[in-house]
């Protein structure tokens, strides 16, 4: 299968016709469609869905456009479409399903029903439509169940490997399903002919052939009780080692955990240490940092006054008072009498002279300013000793937050269980296993006590007393021949089973490993559930999401490509087949190693391969994977009601490739 | 006689803030005495001071009084701002308060310009940053460091 184009008629965000083409080319295989995030690339999924099988992942009232919808009056009814070409098997096909939606007020709409086409051009170019319309896609062209194998969310993509989906996934794209239900058949027409002996036999016969019935009856009951058994104790195994993996990881996250505490204690104290440094750095700001700044000042005015009172201007070395008692008396202080000239000189020193208080205050502001110097430069020292103290305690928070935020980081991505409830879970499943396996052990010896010993002697009278009756001579060799048949297929399907389990196993692993370098082993069980182990002891390990969505790539590629060896080896059993696979978001939540790995290896996964992808997601080491497989681009254009400036509000991340066209009369999306 | 140092009313929430929320400061007093000494450093005073308005809430110079260098920082400051030493000869106080507090209100522009509303780090780094910048002698760049480092 391989599709060539998609057509929508007021699809979604879709208005009137909007048609995409993809890539059909073998070395070009894969498509890219671009798009913002909410713009359409869910609904163009879904798009594909609902095509082929009529299924849609949202409510179904979502998919008639609602211009559409606006413009028809409340009653009527608005046919929406979507329509697939691809081709299969050397056939065109073009499929189409019609959706009508009644519109039934403003704001509601009925889907009233869906009428399918299915038309194809055969390889002599004859057109032609199959009958069985609504159940042909499913059984002739690729399972409903399996659409989620080829077309699905990236981020859901891990989910694919669950042990429910795998197995029957396996067997149904491989044909064995088939096999499966020929081996029934033929267990069917081996009783119907039992019947008719049972039917025709009397007396003896008769009562050994219900014996024997109800024999076998009794044996299919224990076989399927020990086949269910197995799986149980199948899938337990499974889930121990899980969970011994995780008591494991447990015990390095309870370690990580105890040195967080460590981490945060001593951060703790360290921010204690700094706030009582900050405090004392605020105390000594607060009550003496002034004195830093005016340091110089306070220089400048000591030398001031060291200067005048070098001068003699003060101290004052000749008091007023002096001055004034010396005048008075008319005396020099050398006793002898003062004349005119003297008195003049006298009277002059004395304006100049100061007064005792003066004298005290400028002395006093001199002695301050000395002692603010030096406090002001003790000041400095001990707030330099703070702020290296702050510095130091810094570098260590620094060192710290970067640890603690590493572990926090570490133990973000776990699961914490307690160690007890794990324990508790561990010897659930060994109590359960255990009591399965002497339940199976039972059954096993009650089988082989009915089939050896009462079984065997019942056929043996049947036998014999068949011989005696001429009539049962037809529909014993019918019988016969059924069993034979029977025990063929049986046989066939366990050397199939076992030879696919072994290739899809190889190719898994060898998908696997090219994509991604690990020690974990990846293999298909016998049980055809997908499993990991770690190479080193066979442990499960705890796997990242990227690679969880690396094992389910790797395990869908796997299986279409083993699919596509088969279809092209026309290999009578195995019926296999050439699928596409149509991937929303591929590399969305991965970290871009893991986008750089998926992307070098997504186009030889599929002959096929379309991917949705947000401007966010195409990053530059995508691209340049990707450019050289890459048949076809495409662009989703949005047009929004809203201004740019509102549209970033509501969408912060958005990253904007210029396919948002703004101020538009109404929300839509075009393919371009 | 004058009772009180008065500053303006346009800094009134900052002092409070600068005191009550951010605790930069133990007292108005010593925030006062900060701005004093940043406008001092920078030779800058505010000599429109009069013509302004006040706060309602002026700090007492009975506080000054009590603090071990708060007088001799305001003759400091009268004695660079007059170039007198007349200034303090018991006579000029007023005069004294008066030079103080056109100091007080140029410092408490420059704070709220360079520190308050800096919002460059936290309000202490930014106070711290600025003291060293304002440092007369840059041997040590060590607050620099240490607001870088935090970074």
């Amino acid at each position: 299968m391989k599709f060539t184009s998609i057509k929508l008629l007021d699809f979604g965000p879709f208005e009137g016709t909007e048609e995409l083409d993809f890539s059909t080319s073998l070395k070009k295989p894969i498509t890219i469609v671009h798009a913002n995030n909410g713009t359409g690339k869910t609904t163009l999924l879904n798009a594909f869905l609902w095509g082929l099988f009529g299924v849609y992942h949202v409510q179904k009232k979502e998919i008639p456009n609602h211009h559409a919808v606006s413009q028809i009056g409340i009653g009527d009814v608005l046919k929406v479409s979507v329509e697939l070409k691809f081709t299969h098997e050397k056939r065109k096909y073009t499929i189409a399903r019609y959706g009508n939606f009644k519109k039934k007020s403003d704001i509601e709409v009925e889907h009233l029903n869906d009428n399918i086409s299915i038309v194809y051009i055969d390889e002599n170019g004859g057109t032609d439509s199959p009958p069985n319309l609504d159940t042909f896609i499913d059984q002739n062209i690729l399972p409903e169940a399996l659409k989620d194998f080829f077309f699905f969310h990236g981020e859901n993509a891990k989910i694919l490997t669950l042990p429910e989906n795998v197995s029957s996934a396996i067997k149904n794209i491989m044909g064995i399903t088939l096999l499966e239900r020929a081996e029934k058949h033929l267990k069917k027409a081996k009783r119907y002919f039992t019947k008719q002996i049972d039917l025709n036999a009397e007396g003896s016969l008769k009562e050994v052939n219900q014996n024997i019935e109800s024999i076998e009856s009794e044996l299919a009951k224990i076989l399927t009780l020990i086949s269910q058994n197995e799986k149980l104790i199948s899938t337990n195994k499974i889930h121990k080692t899980e969970i011994e993996s995780k008591l494991l990881d447990n015990k390095l996250t309870e370690s990580l955990q105890s040195t967080l505490n460590q981490h945060q204690n001593s951060r703790d104290s360290l921010l204690s240490e700094k706030k009582n440094f900050e405090l004392s750095s605020k105390n000594i700001i607060s009550t003496s940092a002034y004195m830093i700044l005016i340091s110089k000042i306070i220089d400048d005015n000591i030398v001031l006054l060291n200067d005048k009172r070098k001068r003699g201007e003060i101290p004052g070395k000749i008091r007023k008072v002096l001055i004034n008692d010396l005048l008075a008396m008319g005396e020099c202080i050398c006793g002898s009498q003062l004349d005119e000239k003297s008195i003049n000189i006298l009277e002059s020193i004395r304006d100049k002279a100061i007064s005792q208080k003066f004298e005290n205050r400028v002395a006093e502001l001199t002695n301050q300013l000395t002692s603010m110097k030096e406090r002001g430069n003790s000041v400095s020292d001990n707030l330099d000793g703070n702020i290296s103290g702050l510095i130091r305690i810094q570098e260590r928070l620094d060192s710290l937050n970067g640890l603690i935020s590493d572990i926090e980081s570490k133990l973000d991505d776990k699961e914490f269980e307690s160690v007890s409830d794990l324990r508790d879970k561990i010897k659930e499943i060994e109590k359960e296993n255990e009591s399965k396996l002497v339940e199976n052990t039972r059954f096993i010896s009650n089988s082989n006590n009915l089939q050896n010993n009462e079984l065997k002697d019942l056929k043996t009278d049947r036998e014999k007393l068949i011989k005696l009756d001429n009539r049962q001579e037809t529909n014993k060799k019918r019988e016969d021949v059924a069993e034979e048949a029977m025990v063929y297929y049986q046989n066939l399907l366990e050397q199939i089973n076992d030879k696919v389990r072994s290739e899809l196993t190889s190719i898994f692993s060898e998908t696997y490993n090219r994509i991604m370098v690990s020690d974990f082993e990846v293999l298909i069980n016998h049980a055809f559930q997908v499993e990991i182990k770690k190479r080193t002891d066979g442990r499960v390990p705890i796997e990242s999401e990227g690679q969880k969505r690396v094992k389910s790539l790797s395990f869908i590629g796997s299986l279409v490509s083993l699919a596509e060896k088969y279809f092209s080896s026309k290999n009578t059993f195995l019926k296999g087949g050439i699928f596409p696979l149509v991937i929303d978001s591929p590399f969305g939540e991965l970290d871009p190693n893991y986008q750089s790995m998926i992307s070098k290896n997504i186009a030889s996964l599929a002959d096929q391969v379309v991917l949705f992808v947000s401007p966010s997601q195409w990053t530059q080491s995508v691209k340049n994977e990707l450019d050289q497989f890459v048949g076809k681009h495409v662009h989703l254009k949005y047009y929004t009601t809203k201004s740019k400036e509102e549209f970033l509000q509501n969408n912060a991340n958005l990253k904007l490739i210029g396919d948002i066209e703004f101020n538009s009369l109404r929300e839509k999306t075009e393919i371009n | 006689m004058k009772s009180a140092i008065r500053y303006p009313k346009e800094y009134e929430n900052m002092v409070k803030s600068v005191k009550e929320d951010l605790a930069l400061f133990n007292t108005y007093k010593e925030f006062l005495s900060f701005c004093a000494s940043i406008a001092l450093s920078n030779d800058a005073v505010d000599e429109s001071f009069e013509d302004g308005d006040w706060s309602s809430q002026p700090i007492k110079i009975d506080i000054f009084n009590k603090g071990e260098y708060d007088r001799s920082l305001m003759d400091l400051i009268a004695l660079h701002h007059t170039k007198d030493i007349s200034i303090l000869n018991g006579e000029n106080d007023e005069e004294i308060f008066l030079i103080f507090e056109k100091y007080v209100a140029k410092g408490m522009e420059i704070f709220q310009d360079e520190v308050y509303t800096a919002n460059n780090k936290t309000p202490f780094e930014d106070l711290t940053l600025y003291i060293d910048r304002a440092r007369d002698n840059k041997q040590s760049n060590l607050l620099e460091e240490f607001t870088n480092f935090v970074d």
